[in-house]
């Protein structure tokens, strides 16, 4: 599963429209925006009932709206993370603008509008850096970034000159994202991609729509780069979960089944679910051992004593 | 990074890769040390730490490592983790990143081994928690050890490697036989399945045998012995071939010990790797340590030093757990 943070609408409104995406109008502390198909399903419209699927399938994507700074960043994602029980097989792509420190370097192309990945994130307020894995050929160039709690102006953009001479951008959500990230992923799980809409923000901007426009606008330059990243993301979940599941459906319910008819202890659960694991991915035929056992009267066994002489069975032709 | 000698290496090193994003960081525990990292996708693509080693150096050997018959035995790590990628790789538990980590202050290392030898000879292994022949043609190390061995009279060191290919030209000319080759030899289900990157068997021999020719000394590690389908045609196949291609006689002596894990190391490995058979193998565990029952471990290992008693007398055969006994 992909989940996406975006601070404000319009910087998620051309994500939104790229990826097809509806507003889930049963939340309301964090606007959501998922597939359409998932809310049929999670609805029951799509003809199922929702008892049966609410809480055991997944949108496959999530893109929300955490509002703008630190503080609303983290208390958003952990909010979404919680709810979809984020983990090993999923990725978080942090997306915004972001203002670039240094002003416009001579010899240099005019920043603004460019996408960056950042690899190095400090939290300005407790002076901590933090590191995503650099693992996705992006073609994106890379930049590290400072996260502060308040706009940058124009007057604090020339302060940074000198303060944060060794970073690139300045932003409000990423190192946030990235701590309350960590609590639910490894840092090969979370991107953060910049677009940079200024460098700095004069203090008698008053016209909030030109701005939102802008910011869409520099966000509608690069769809085609991050709908190529999101793509990216989306395969690495699903190699990732994948990966995780060693045994096939109708498999994994014969293990259970063969485990209860043995009356396996809970130790002796975990060492012939090792075993059976361990045979699945060495091609050895496990079920042939288990159904000439069945064919045999051994199983299913009357008590966890007999079990025993199941798993020392399976466990000598597996294991040795 | 104040030390202009480290600097100097640093940027030898950052030369080798002119299209390389450059990450300042303060301290490589920042990268190395996060929570939750995956080691297998970071093997994909890795990251090299250029750091400087503070603290302690040089590390008395462990316990579950073969001393090989030396009463000083000592380790040191110039890097953490290793350009290859076996699967049932103990670092792969042990450290928290499958990133590399190349320390710069060689000339540390060298002055810790140095007050060690002024008290009694040492025994060093210098590529324990890592393969530094992979990446000799970036660091030149192993280079640079076996010069700093040949000026100091009572250190030995040992270069463990499972490289082939070995560029032995960057080499100091003639080893003096106090610089100890240690290949690790596998057969070739094992090098294909399990021990990613790594040289061919082919190659290891080739090395080997070019090695004994400069002069070095040679050990042969059949050390993890990993049981595979058929092990014994397996091992059968690439002792036939060492033996007829390499002079055994040559061969300063061969260490044996079958498969052993820490259960915190296996732990973490069957958590990062649920795909990988010999990680995912159902070992037997005993106060901490995993391995194959008593019975396999017995029937490999006896197998394997019987074959080699056929070339190499006993007092040069170094099996683990004889030395644990």
């Amino acid at each position: 599963m992909v989940f996406i943070f975006t601070a404000l609408y319009p910087e998620a409104k051309p994500l939104i429209k790229m990826f097809g995406l509806k507003k889930r109008t049963d939340r309301s502390r964090f606007q959501q925006f998922v597939p359409e198909d998932y809310i049929k399903a999670a609805s029951g419209t799509d003809g199922m009932e929702k008892e049966n699927k609410e809480g055991k399938i997944k949108p496959g994507m999530v893109l929300a709206i955490t509002g703008v700074g630190p503080v609303n960043a983290a208390a958003a994602v952990s909010s979404v993370l919680t709810e979809y029980n984020a983990g090993s097989g999923d990725q978080l792509l942090s997306f915004g603008t972001a203002a670039a420190l240094h002003g416009r370097k001579e010899g240099s192309e005019n920043p603004e509008g460019t996408m960056f990945l950042l690899n190095k994130l400090l939290d300005q307020n407790s002076d901590r850096c933090f590191y995503p894995d650099m693992l996705i050929d992006a073609m994106v160039p890379e930049a590290s970034a400072v996260t502060g709690s308040s706009v940058l102006s124009e007057r604090a953009a020339a302060f940074m000159d000198m303060a944060a001479r060794d970073y690139d951008l300045y932003d409000m959500e990423a190192a946030a994202v990235y701590q309350t990230g960590a609590f639910y992923m490894g840092p090969h799980q979370m991107s953060f991609m910049r677009v940079v809409t200024d460098m700095g923000v004069s203090d008698n901007v008053s016209d909030v729509r030109m701005l939102s426009d802008r910011v869409t606008g520099s966000v509608e330059k690069n769809v085609e780069q991050i709908l190529g990243y999101v793509e990216k993301l989306r395969e690495i979940s699903l190699e990732d979960e994948k990966r995780m599941k060693i045994f096939g459906d109708g498999e994994e319910k014969y293990v259970e089944k063969v485990i209860a008819d043995a009356h396996f202890s809970k130790v002796m659960k975990d060492s012939f679910t090792q075993y059976v694991k361990y045979a699945a991915l060495s091609g050895i035929n496990w079920r042939r051992i288990v159904e000439k056992l069945y064919d045999e009267g051994v199983l299913p066994t009357i008590d966890k004593r007999n079990g025993k002489k199941v798993l020392d069975v399976v466990r000598n032709v597996i294991s040795e | 990074m104040a030390d202009p000698l480290c600097r100097e290496k640093a940027e030898e090193i950052i030369r080798h890769f002119p299209k390389a994003e450059i990450i300042k960081i303060n301290h490589y525990k920042d990268v190395f040390n996060r929570h939750k990292q995956n080691c297998v996708r970071q093997h994909e693509s890795q990251a090299l730490i250029l750091a400087v080693k503070q603290g302690k150096l040089v590390y008395p050997g462990a316990e579950v490592c073969q001393n090989m018959g030396h009463k000083h035995f000592y380790y040191t790590s110039c890097m953490m983790n290793c350009l290859f990628d076996c699967e049932y790789c103990y670092l792969k538990g042990m450290y928290p990143s499958g990133n590399m980590v190349i320390f710069l202050n060689l000339g540390d290392i060298f002055k810790e081994v140095e007050d060690l030898l002024s008290e009694h000879p040492v025994y060093l292994c210098v590529s324990y928690d890592t393969d530094l022949m992979a990446i000799e043609a970036l660091t030149g190390y192993v280079g640079e050890w076996i010069r700093f061995t040949e000026e100091h009279p009572d250190l030995v060191i040992e270069v463990r490697t499972k490289a082939g290919n070995i560029d032995f030209g960057k080499l100091p000319a003639k080893g003096t036989g106090k610089s100890i080759f240690a290949f690790t030899v596998s057969p070739d289900y094992v090098v294909e399945h399990y021990e990613h990157k790594t040289g061919s068997l082919s190659d290891r021999i080739k090395s080997i045998k070019r090695a004994m020719e400069l002069g070095f000394t040679v050990r042969l590690c059949f050390d993890p012995m990993i049981y595979c389908p058929d092990w014994k045609t397996e091992y059968g196949k690439m002792m036939d071939r060492i033996t007829s291609e390499i002079d055994m006689d040559r061969i300063h002596d061969v260490s044996v010990g079958s498969f052993r894990l820490s259960e915190d190391y296996l732990k973490a490995m069957r958590r990062n790797m649920p795909g990988s058979a010999v990680v995912q193998y159902p070992y037997q565990n005993d106060h901490g340590v995993y391995h194959y029952s008593e019975k396999l471990t017995n029937e490999m290992e006896n197998w394997m030093v019987n074959r080699l008693r056929e070339f190499i007398p006993d007092e040069r055969i170094f099996r683990w757990k004889e030395q644990e006994g």
